[in-house]
């Protein structure tokens, strides 16, 4: 970080009209007939405000990436407690902003939760089968069916608010409309249904409705527009965000699939980032499954702040999972390795 | 005097008046000090622990008075603030001196639930109570801690608290034949954080079988800890249970006699009684009982001898008994008769491995016992028929470790012979490293002299399986794998693991000699295993490090229940260019797709895939895949073995054929090597013996079949080797005049020796205790009649114990071996639940009663107080009496110019610095001319003199002109700096000195 005397702090001069004048009145500090050790007006201002900057710095952490971002403002960090199943105390791992804000949370053994949003879980059931595997995401579709990606079966399940099973589509494969493990799903503008797969076939499909494929684009791999386990994925006006968690990025295409590019892939500094949501403001936030944080962004890939760290008290996240904002700009995580559903307000 | 004359120069002679006002800094400091140290301490911010310390302020009068009457000339302002930094420095000392704690207030309430898991509490109860910790904590407020500690005998941390409660499973393994409610508490209040209101959730029955939780009681409550109970309630008025079976003393072959069993009953009934003999069902009849204790006696016939275990179980009809566990009892009856060999071969292995050598054991006329390695018993006391046992080439993952043990106890206790005969199987190769059988065998396993021997690297990647105590198993099966492998070769272990300073894939610890064991088993347990997204970054890891290794041999084993991201072809490639081999083991795998990419991955790089449908096969999978890194530890060449030690074994063999194999081993310090395969200046032992304890144990690191020993096996001396081996390992018998006999009395055994010896004579005896989960410990014995001695030990469970009893005097070296079984846990013999012991221990503490129905709020929403806690800030103190030192004497001896300082921000005052200084100097110049000018000037009174230099410096300070540096022209001839003048001054005196 380099100093600058005096031209530079003008800015601040110029914010204080009173001072400005005396600014322009000093002699030069420079002048010849004051002794070096005297001049100084200089070297002593320059000591002093370079000790401050450097302590400043020093107390701060040093100049690490981190340290550097901003924090995300979080006025209230609320816990929700899962409802446990007799001894067991299961995780979210999912979670979608369904009705009239409500929060919808996927589990580790199989339920589906609608949580009011004042954080009471209000409804509860139970997905078909769970003995292979239990599923990963799920969404809430214009229509009122609640989708979720039915991860060990292979396959999207529709299920009513009510919890009435509508039916599935999809099964094991790699063709068109076949899944290994679908792992994110979402909703585009069209009514179309986006679901991205890993299981080394890491892709996305799109869907109509009813669930006939339209397009499948992405492949395994680390080059751009590959990915290595899509396990989020977010629409925003027109563009797909996908968060490619072992590639530690987020990835950009059209509604056709076309790459357009890779958000912050050198200066976000994501660590697994293993869901991401749009926020009504425009703005994306993204949970970090290996920093136990939630990382906010704008669609150009700039960084907007950051929020938590790896822990068990309020203001950490362990492995967090899922993530979704309501329309209220309240943003829900599924802190898996806490056990519990945290909302924040920002 | 000299003291007095010591304090009476501490103090200055008084040269100012003194009065209020110049007390009057003094006054207020103190006012002030006292303020602010009492403010702190009544509103509990800073709390000072050795308050004495405050008489030194007596001391601050002393410093005003010095610097009142001091010399110190500093004067208006300045004297004021050299006056307050001491006094400030003196107060920071003193309240230093005093031990400041700052105070910390915190209103969170912590919570441990003490779960009780003891086998009284049952499945039902159990989950109900364990659904209601998940209940409660999940209501809790969120910046409330809860944790959960779990406990039977023996107490342990399932989770501390924390305001996450992320339970999974109870993996803490705790005995769970008994209770102890301190061992529970204590723990429990050990981890509740000090700074946190502190709260105990104790569920049990309040069956305690060890321990005394009220000598805990005034600990806890000293400490603030409260303990709600929430009391399992359960009472039988109808039980039936058996005490014991009484067996015959002295038994004969082909006769009759009776087992008697106790009974007893809270009411009189009817049921069937059943006897088994090692396993098998002898007896089986309907009995009717009176409330109290019955005896029936059941008629025992014995056809053989052996050892005979004998379970008697009552079944009681329906509705008649609470506890079953307690309606069993055990005994056992050893007939002693003709010693056998017992031959343990492994089950999956080639009869002609061992069939040369247990044909020409018939011939030698031995009894021999084949059986396979799962068969064999668990108990040494089951080991008594036998004189020696023979492993046959069977690997170590064919046996469990209640099974070593048994064998090891047998050698050293009861003096059973033990050999070990090679193969691929044997000794380091079949795994045997730092079992119980390498402790008793004459050789050891581990390779560390030899330079040429190929060491191995083995990387484990333990990923974290969605099954119950899915980290605790991957952490055991760990442990076993790194147990089997050499010193020499390498282990490492790769996890997703989070908390701590890093977070994500990463080494749990880098490859590592296995010789570090005790080192890394720590590590292991601590671990903190995390579902990982990616196989990639851990198998990458692995590699670099496999890669970076100097071992001959290279594996990988993956555990996971495959759903991590796979691997890119590349990196699979990479292990394939390597030559490093990848087991995969599936757990609980999801669906086709994870077996598909564990069974590519390992089929790709040369390794094997293991799909166990049982987690309980996953340590023996585990040494098996450990083992592939032993290979090396084979010799598979020529050799003629050379005799070393002369041994009645080899009495009349001059020479022996050559071998065509064998495993290496290190002899053992205290170890006999009869025959010996010596190779440049390495020699390895191929016949080694030694006693172990009471029994000899041998090592033929060869085989004795038809592979490397094949032209041993056609040896005319074959028979005659074999025969002399077995009689220089089999136990021999020594005749014995001791009886031993134990009894159960609660939870105390009682042994009692009694002396049969024909002439009389005083023994010296010692008895040697073993018991379940590896107790070992010395019995005191003592005389309680003539010729009768008794010992008492305390029983910490059910199991199996065993006493030797070695005697000495006169003449007399002999020994006895006693042991009983206990089938059931001492709780089992309460028939109702203490809920008074537990409604005790919540009163003691605080506490409240629960009654199970109460939501989270209700738990922990209680009336709370602020919690103070504690810690020394004498740091801080030091730091500001260490600036505040340099500050006192730059405040009395630095002068500083302002205008200067001032000038270097900018002030457009700087040029008038010169000025200042000048005038200083001119201050100095005068007051040294005053003094220089007469003596009688000390004679002036003080305050004159001061008066007069105030005035002075007052015209010197502000002069309207000129400069100071423009100087009177009579002090142009001076020397202008201090230095020169004090050096023309110096002279001056010198020069009057001479004079």
């Amino acid at each position: 970080m380099s100093l600058e005397p005096r031209s530079d702090s003008r800015n601040v001069a110029q914010g204080r009209a009173q001072r400005s004048d005396r600014v322009r009145t000093r002699p030069s500090p420079l002048s010849p007939s004051v002794p070096l050790c005297l001049r100084g007006g200089v070297l002593p201002w320059l000591w002093v405000r370079h000790a401050v900057l450097s302590a400043v710095l020093l107390l701060s952490g040093g100049c690490r990436e981190a340290s550097l971002a901003p924090e995300l403002p979080v006025r209230s960090f609320s816990v929700w407690a899962m409802p446990p199943e007799g001894t067991v105390l299961p995780a979210p791992r999912a979670v979608a902003t369904g009705n009239e804000n409500q929060a919808l949370v996927l589990d580790t053994i199989g339920r589906v939760l609608v949580f009011a949003p004042d954080g009471k879980a209000v409804q509860r059931w139970s997905m078909p089968e769970t003995k292979v595997g239990r599923p990963e995401d799920i969404c809430l579709l214009r229509d009122g069916r609640i989708a979720v990606a039915d991860t060990h079966y292979h396959r999207i399940v529709f299920f009513s608010q009510e919890g009435e099973h509508l039916g599935t589509f999809g099964r094991h494969g790699t063709g068109a409309g076949e899944f290994i493990y679908p792992v994110a799903i979402v909703q585009g503008g069209d009514e179309s249904i986006y679901v991205a797969e890993y299981g080394s076939n890491d892709r996305v499909q799109k869907f109509t409705p009813q669930g006939d494929c339209i397009l499948a684009f992405g492949d395994f791999g680390t080059d751009p527009g590959k990915f290595q386990r899509p396990s989020g994925i977010a629409w925003l006006d027109g563009r797909l965000y996908v968060a490619d968690a072992i590639n530690n990025r987020v990835q950009v295409f059209t509604e056709s699939g076309e790459f357009k590019g890779v958000l912050g892939e050198q200066t976000l500094q994501l660590r697994f980032p293993y869901d991401i949501a749009a926020a009504p403001d425009g703005t994306l936030f993204v949970a970090e499954y290996g920093s136990g944080r939630v990382t906010r962004l704008d669609t150009n890939g700039r960084l907007l702040g950051r929020y938590g760290k790896i822990g068990t008290g309020n203001g950490c996240f362990v492995t967090p999972w899922g993530i979704a904002v309501d329309g209220r700009c309240r943003v829900r995580v599924a802190d898996t390795g806490n056990r519990r559903m945290v909302e924040l307000t920002l | 005097m000299k003291i007095l004359r010591t304090m009476a120069a501490a103090v200055v002679p008084r040269r100012r008046p003194v009065d209020l006002r110049s007390a009057l800094p003094l006054i207020v400091f103190l006012v002030c000090f006292g303020a602010v140290c009492l403010g702190l301490e009544l509103t509990d911010v800073v709390l000072f622990a050795v308050p004495s310390a405050f008489w030194l302020t007596l001391v601050m009068p002393w410093l005003w008075w010095m610097h009142h009457h001091g010399l110190h000339g500093l004067a208006g302002a300045r004297s004021h603030i050299a006056l307050l930094t001491r006094l400030v420095v003196a107060a920071v000392l003193i309240a230093l001196l005093a031990h400041p704690r700052a105070v910390r207030k915190s209103d969170k309430l912590s919570v441990v639930y003490a779960l009780d898991v003891s086998r009284s509490i049952g499945n039902k109860a159990g989950d109900q109570a364990l659904s209601y910790v998940m209940r409660t904590v999940q209501d809790k407020p969120a910046d409330d801690q809860a944790g959960l500690v779990v406990f039977g005998r023996h107490a342990a941390v399932e989770l501390p608290p924390r305001e996450s409660f992320p339970f999974e499973a109870i993996n803490a393994r705790v005995p769970r034949d008994g209770s102890s409610l301190e061992r529970a508490l204590s723990l429990s209040a050990a981890v509740l954080p000090g700074e946190h209101v502190g709260r105990i959730v104790l569920v049990s029955d309040g069956a305690q079988t060890e321990g005394d939780v009220h000598a805990l009681l005034p600990e806890l409550s000293a400490r603030g800890i409260s303990v709600d109970v929430l009391p399992i309630e359960y009472g039988f008025d109808r039980e039936v249970w058996l005490e014991r079976i009484d067996m015959p003393r002295v038994v004969k072959l082909g006769e009759t006699y009776e087992a008697a069993i106790i009974l007893s009953s809270l009411q009189a009934g009817a049921g069937t009684l059943v006897l088994l003999e090692n396993d098998h069902e002898v007896h089986r009849q309907q009995v009717s009982f009176e409330a109290g204790k019955n005896r029936f006696a059941l008629p025992l016939h014995f056809r053989e001898a052996g050892y005979y275990e004998y379970v008697a179980r009552i079944e009681p009809l329906p509705n008649e008994d609470g506890w079953k566990a307690n309606n069993v009892a055990m005994n056992y009856l050893y007939l002693k008769g003709e010693g056998k060999v017992l031959v343990i071969t492994d089950p999956a292995g080639d009869p002609r491995e061992w069939e040369p050598m247990v044909e020409a054991m018939h011939k030698a006329e031995l009894a021999v016992e084949l059986r396979q390695a799962y068969a064999v018993p668990g108990d040494a006391l089951s080991l008594l028929p036998y004189d020696s046992i023979v492993f046959a080439n069977v690997p170590a993952d064919a046996f469990n470790a209640l099974q070593f043990r048994a064998i090891h106890d047998a050698v050293r206790d009861q003096g059973t012979g033990l050999l070990m005969v090679g193969g691929r199987n044997g000794f380091g190769a079949g795994g045997y490293n730092r079992t119980p059988i390498e402790t008793a065998l004459p050789v050891a396993m581990d390779i560390k002299k030899k330079k040429v021997l190929p060491k191995g690297a083995l990387a484990i990647i333990l990923h974290t399986c969605e099954f119950p105590e899915g980290n605790t198993w991957g952490k055991r099966i760990a442990k076993e794998a790194m147990r089997v492998l050499g010193a020499r070769d390498e282990v490492g272990v790769l996890v997703y693991s989070w908390g701590g300073d890093t977070t994500g894939e990463q080494w749990l610890f880098p490859l590592t000699p296995a010789s570090k064991y005790e080192e890394l088993v720590p590590l292991i347990n601590n671990a903190q295993i995390g579902d990982m997204p990616s196989f990639a970054t851990t198998m990458k890891l692995g590699l670099e490090g496999l890669l970076a290794s100097d071992a001959a041999t290279r594996h990988m084993i993956i555990i996971s229940d495959g759903d991590p991201s796979p691997p890119t072809p590349a990196l699979v490639d990479r292990f394939v260019e390597a030559k490093i081999s990848i087991t995969t083991v599936a757990i609980n795998p999801h669906g086709g797709q994870a077996v598909t990419i564990m069974e590519t991955i390992a089929g790709e790089t040369g390794g094997r895939y293991y799909f166990p449908q049982d987690p309980y096969e996953l340590p023996s999978i585990f040494i098996k895949e450990a083992k592939t890194l032993k290979r090396s530890m084979i010799q598979n060449r020529t050799f003629t073995p050379s005799f070393r030690f002369p041994s009645p074994i080899v009495k009349g063999i001059t020479a022996v054929p050559p071998l065509h194999g064998y495993v290496l081993t290190m002899p053992k310090a205290q170890a006999r090597d009869v025959l010996v395969h010596t190779e440049d200046s390495d020699t390895d032992p191929v016949l080694s013996i030694w006693r172990y304890g009471l029994g000899t144990t041998a090592a033929f690191t060869s085989s004795l079949d038809s592979n490397w020993g094949r032209e041993w096996v056609d040896w005319e001396q074959y028979r005659a080797f074999v025969k002399q081996l077995m009689a220089g390992v089999c136990r021999v018998d020594h005749k014995s005049h001791l009886y031993a006999s134990c009894v159960a009395d609660g939870t105390t055994g009682i042994v009692t020796i009694e002396d049969y010896h024909p002439g009389a004579s005083f023994l010296e005896l010692r008895a040697e205790l073993t018991g379940p989960g590896g107790m070992r410990e010395t019995v005191p014995v003592r005389q309680v009649g003539p010729r009768t001695y008794r010992g008492t030990f305390p029983m910490t469970g059910a199991g199996r114990y065993q006493v030797l009893v070695a005697a000495a005097g006169e003449d007399r070296q002999e020994q006895a071996i006693s042991g009983l079984t206990v089938p059931y846990s001492p709780e089992f013999l309460r028939f109702r639940s203490n809920p008074i012991l537990l409604r005790r221990v919540a009163k003691a503490t605080g506490g409240r009663l629960l009654t199970g129905e109460e939501t989270g709020t209700e738990v922990f929403g209680i009336d709370r107080r602020d919690r103070l806690t504690t810690r020394s800030i004498a740091a801080w103190f030091l730091w500001v009496l260490a600036c505040l030192i340099p500050l006192d004497v730059a405040v009395r001896r630095v002068q500083l110019d302002w205008r200067l300082v001032a000038g270097w921000f900018g002030s457009r005052r700087a040029k008038e610095s010169t000025a200042t200084l000048g005038a200083l100097l001119k201050r100095k110049q005068d007051v040294d001319t005053t003094l220089a000018a007469g003596k009688d000037a000390a004679a002036r009174p003080v305050v004159a003199a001061r008066r007069q230099r105030r005035a002075a410096a007052k015209r010197t300070v502000r002069p309207p002109t000129p400069p100071p540096l423009e100087a009177p022209p009579e002090r142009e001839e001076e020397p202008e700096t201090t230095t020169g003048r004090l050096l023309a001054r110096k002279r001056k005196w010198k020069s009057k000195d001479d004079k």
